[in-house]
């Protein structure tokens, strides 16, 4: 087992104490089609994927090419019309186990009303362990630690019609936390956040990850994608590319237009630095590590 | 012919304990065959903004003038106006309500009253401004990609020939390849002598596509200018919920030290300027 970090947020060092909650999921998808019913053209066609306890994977691809289907498989809010979802080694096709799937895997959805279900803050982030049937102190430390988490706790009796858009989506992510799945999927989630607001929620799903939390992250946004594992492109419901972040990232911007990808500005400088030898070729696109090898140059 | 914004302020629900004041003293003037880009953060007034641009919210204080017209005068300026300015919410495709794609564009010219041929000339003028070509006249809205239905949902604004157009955050949501089609098509409308109001969060994107963009926090502007101005305006200042982009951070960074001359948000050309002083050095 890993050691406990000091880096682990309080909430997990809590969960490991009580029920030995194991840190992340492994997900798993061997052959998977699906079809919408009433729909002759399949959204996903043959898709194997394994994706382990821990990683961070980026999931890409144009709109309408498959990626929030496929989300919804890992928590089987859908169904593989071919071939099988395992959560755990679980396959998502038994009945009985579904609640247990939806306890390890949860979605945060591109709009938060989504997934928003009660009138005031706190009621909210209780939904989500009540329905996992928890002992109501149990409940009350969740909702406090996860609004803490992000930063929502001031406005826990508020009401959520009085949020901002950004604080919606916040609130929805600490709907998720209090569950305390062992996998965050994220469907396009901070698509509506300004760019302050973006990187705080970044860096709570960076907290997450080195906690040992699985991430499958869906964006059209290559710059949101600088800290994952590894990069899955989806295009017309198959795989069309995988493999590391960094490798994915160092593909030329012509290629990757070609694929309807806009290369991050952050990539192309350290592309073009690392080409005339100004900085190292293992500096990840990073501004703040380009930055500091450039510091060490002056 | 402009868009005339002057000491406008708004408070909603004024004397209440919900009290929130949403602009404060903004001023800005927009000019036809120009984008305009207003940038802030979430809840810093944008979208109240665009809504007193075309007469959906009057000003309590300050004045929207468009055209000569002003907004908070008579009810017949209004109808004017709001022919003349064309809003485009935030997903717009969410307002899509009729079978076909000629429907649904002809819904606003049908309004001002256009019959017959001339409705007919007026959809297809859109759609071919929009890059829509006539096939999709017949075409079921809702069975459209993404990007298809947000054209559309443009298309239905255009087609009462708006000399102002302003759109919510066109680009939420949509895929890059969307974003670039969408870019380009605010460049040729503008190109054609519209106005194009382009309101968003992103200030990178609005850094390369705007004539003038302004910045505006917590209902207030804070910075006003072309795209080269305010590149130097927001490295002295700091507002809310703006990052400055990473690549512009870094190049005012190297040009406070001396390293570099000018300012830029183009990774190209801070290598350039990058590998230049590198060689200097030696």
């Amino acid at each position: 087992m890993a050691p406990v970090s000091a880096m682990l947020p309080r909430w997990r060092l809590y969960s490991w104490s009580n029920n030995l909650m194991s840190s992340g999921t492994t997900l798993y998808l061997k052959g998977a089609e699906f079809q919408y019913p009433d729909n002759e053209k399949k959204v996903l066609k043959g898709i194997d994927l394994e994706i382990r306890a821990g990683e961070w994977i980026a999931l890409l691809g144009p709109n309408g090419s498959g990626k929030s289907t496929l989300l919804k498989l890992f928590n089987a809010l859908l169904l593989p019309s071919q071939g099988c979802c395992f959560i755990d080694g679980i396959n998502t096709n038994e009945t009985k186990s579904v609640a247990l799937i939806r306890s390890k895997v949860s979605i945060v959805f591109q709009n938060p009303e989504d997934q928003i279900v009660a009138s005031v803050v706190e009621e909210d982030t209780a939904f989500g362990p009540e329905n996992l049937g928890l002992r109501s102190d149990e409940i009350k430390i969740r909702v406090k630690e996860a609004l803490i988490s992000v930063g929502l706790w001031e406005k826990r009796k508020h009401a959520v019609s009085s949020l901002s858009g950004g604080q919606k989506q916040r609130l929805a992510l600490a709907g998720v936390f209090a569950i305390r799945p062992g996998s965050l999927l994220l469907d396009e989630a901070m698509s509506m956040l300004d760019p302050a607001s973006r990187k705080s929620f970044l860096d709570l799903i960076k907290r997450e990850h080195s906690s040992g939390c699985t991430i499958v992250q869906v964006t059209h946004r290559l710059d949101e994608i600088l800290n994952s594992d590894r990069t899955v492109v989806i295009t017309d419901g198959q795989i069309s590319w995988q493999g590391k972040t960094e490798n994915f990232l160092s593909i030329s911007e012509n290629e990757l237009k070609d694929m309807g990808f806009a290369k991050p500005p952050v990539a192309v400088l350290k592309e073009e630095l690392v080409k005339s030898g100004i900085i190292p070729g293992s500096t990840r696109s990073d501004i703040g590590e380009i930055r500091k090898k450039l510091c060490l140059l002056q | 012919m402009s868009l005339t914004v002057k000491k406008l302020s708004f408070t909603y629900n004024p004397g209440l304990p919900t009290e929130a004041k949403a602009l404060q003293n903004v001023s800005f003037n927009a000019e036809k065959g120009e984008i305009l880009s207003i940038v802030g953060h979430t809840g810093s007034g944008k979208s109240t903004l665009a809504m007193h641009l075309n007469g959906l919210l009057v000003p309590q204080s300050g004045e929207v003038i468009v055209d000569g017209l002003k907004t908070d005068s008579e009810p017949n300026n209004l109808k004017k106006i709001r022919q003349c300015v064309g809003l485009v919410f935030q997903y717009p495709e969410q307002q899509i309500f009729a079978e076909t794609v000629r429907d649904e564009i002809s819904f606003g010219p049908y309004n001002w009253g256009k019959r017959g041929e001339a409705l007919e000339e007026r959809v297809f003028e859109a759609m071919d401004l929009i890059g829509l070509d006539n096939s999709f006249a017949s075409a079921n809205p809702f069975l459209l990609s993404g990007g298809e239905k947000r054209r559309v949902a443009i298309a239905s604004v255009l087609a009462s020939e708006p000399g102002y157009l302003v759109l919510d955050e066109p680009t939420a949501g949509l895929d890059f390849t969307g974003v670039c089609e969408l870019t380009l098509l605010l460049r040729s409308m503008s190109e054609k002598g519209i106005c194009v109001i382009h309101i968003t969060h992103d200030l990178e994107l609005a850094l390369n596509i705007s004539d003038r963009i302004l910045i505006i926090s917590e209902g207030t502007v804070t910075a006003y200018g072309t795209p080269s101005e305010i590149s130097e305006m927001l490295s002295n200042i700091n507002v809310k919920g703006l990052i400055l982009p990473d690549i512009l951070s870094l190049s005012y960074e190297l040009k406070k030290t001396g390293s570099i001359e000018n300012l830029t948000s183009d990774p190209y050309r801070l290598a350039e300027q990058i590998k230049a002083a590198k060689m200097r050095c030696r």
